[in-house]
């Protein structure tokens, strides 16, 4: 044996060494008792299983610029006070406002509003040290964010961009509960915020809202994924209820269509539509209000 | 003597941190190799990336908006090959078929808001080496439709 084979094979003992005398709790395996390993196994297992699964709804920024595209205005008192933001404990309700505040975070920037979006991004980066997430929402993004300001796209990728690490960052964590109360947050201030905008009878606006029936869905396997944990248990309770309120929704299948256009990129099209009636959207306005200001009251 | 032991004091380290560092790789990787992809779009905010090893295959459901242009990029750490990916509706009807070498990404433009199934498949590698895991992200940029 070379002395190179030597050294790399010692080393492969040590490291399977290191790697199986240890337990998360500093105890070895051998210790435990058998019915806590097996658990310790299941949940690794379960761990692994969630690190593998793709789940995607689209970001608070392509409601927000529908908003912009219909020639709203903006109006900061709609939002979330940054001035909350010391204030939320617990892990779920600090989550949920970061989600929060990457939402208003993308209208704000959607509407070129660069102070109230440094601000908010200043907030979120606050609640997110607080939640225990470092070395992701940085100083040197906010660095970034001032030096484009004059950009509105430079802001929207810097925040997005943002946001996506912070999930990411999660995800790697073994904090994917954590990444899917944001999501939610996020979600749900992009609706309360078109919801509001909704009640001037805008057909398009009243559209998307019947469009998010499609990522309430997703967003609600995806946490049925973890199956029953603490942390979603209230959310999930929360997004069903809503759930309820957009199966009064009329869906109608049709085909998807496929061409291209003058400039040879692929046209995507469908029959498929979904619409509400006044009443159905009336008590999807009320229910995204109460559950907003659930989640963002002290 | 003292450089041996200090030698597989390292490699140790480093094959004992191994497997706690594929995911914050993954992460490294799909911010510095994938995101670059999306230039011109605006970022979905969600993190569509995992490890994966050959054979695996795994499936993402997406909504995109009517009005909107899309671009959807596939990105593979290469160690894994040629990972497939298919588009389709949600009635199974095939709408894009690319690879992560060759034609990793789509871009389209949605005429109605619609669900779409993105799924994707690691080739299984014909090799005595013991399999690789490696990362996959699925990238969604958006913008508005000129």
């Amino acid at each position: 044996m070379t002395r190179s084979l030597r050294i790399i094979t010692a080393a492969a003992i040590v490291s399977v060494g290191l790697a199986s005398c240890e337990s998360p709790t500093g105890q070895s395996a051998q210790q435990q008792p058998p019915v806590k390993s097996q658990l310790d196994s299941a949940e690794n297992a379960r761990r692994m299983e969630l690190q593998k699964i793709f789940f995607s709804i689209p970001s608070p920024v392509e409601m927000a610029s529908l908003i912009k595209e219909k020639g709203y205005r903006f109006d900061a008192n709609m939002l979330n006070s940054t001035d909350n933001v010391t204030k939320y404990t617990g892990e779920v309700k600090q989550a949920v406002n970061l989600g929060i505040y990457g939402a208003d975070l993308s209208y704000a920037a959607i509407f070129d509003e660069k102070q109230v979006t440094m601000n908010y991004f200043a907030g979120a980066q606050k609640l997110a040290s607080n939640l225990g997430i470092e070395n992701v929402l940085t100083g040197e993004l906010i660095e970034s964010l001032e030096r484009n300001q004059e950009s509105r796209d430079s802001l929207l990728n810097i925040v997005s961009d943002a946001y996506a690490d912070l999930n990411g960052y999660l995800k790697e964590n073994d904090r994917a509960e954590i990444s899917a109360l944001v999501v939610a947050g996020g979600w749900i201030e992009a609706l309360y915020l078109s919801t509001i905008y909704a009640k001037d009878s805008n057909p398009d606006l009243i559209k998307r809202i019947a469009e998010q029936k499609y990522a309430l869905t997703n967003l609600l396997d995806y946490m049925d994924k973890f199956g029953d944990v603490e942390s979603l248990r209230e959310m999930k309770k929360d997004l069903q209820a809503l759930k309820e309120i957009y199966n009064k929704s009329e869906e109608n299948k049709g085909k998807t269509t496929q061409s291209k256009d003058e400039s040879g990129v692929v046209l995507i099209g469908t029959s498929t539509t979904i619409t509400i009636s006044d009443e159905t959207l009336k008590a999807i306005e009320t229910y995204v209000s109460e559950l907003r200001n659930k989640y963002t009251s002290l | 003597m003292n450089t041996r032991i200090l030698t597989t004091a390292l490699i140790s380290l480093a094959l004992y941190l191994l497997p706690l560092s594929s995911d914050a790789q993954c992460r490294a990787f799909t911010k510095n190799r994938c995101l670059p992809l999306l230039e011109g779009y605006v970022q979905n905010d969600n993190y569509n990336s995992a490890m994966l090893v050959p054979g695996d295959e795994a499936e993402l459901l997406l909504t995109f908006y009517g009005g909107k242009e899309y671009r959807l990029a596939l990105c593979a750490h290469p160690i894994l090959g040629k990972v497939e990916y298919e588009v389709t509706d949600t009635s199974g009807e095939t709408i894009y078929k690319g690879n992560s070498d060759s034609s990793n990404i789509f871009d389209f433009k949605m005429a109605n808001t619609q669900q779409l199934i993105v799924k994707l498949r690691v080739p299984v590698q014909q090799t005595t080496v013991s399999a690789h895991e490696g990362c996959v992200s699925v990238m969604v940029g958006s913008k508005e439709l000129k």
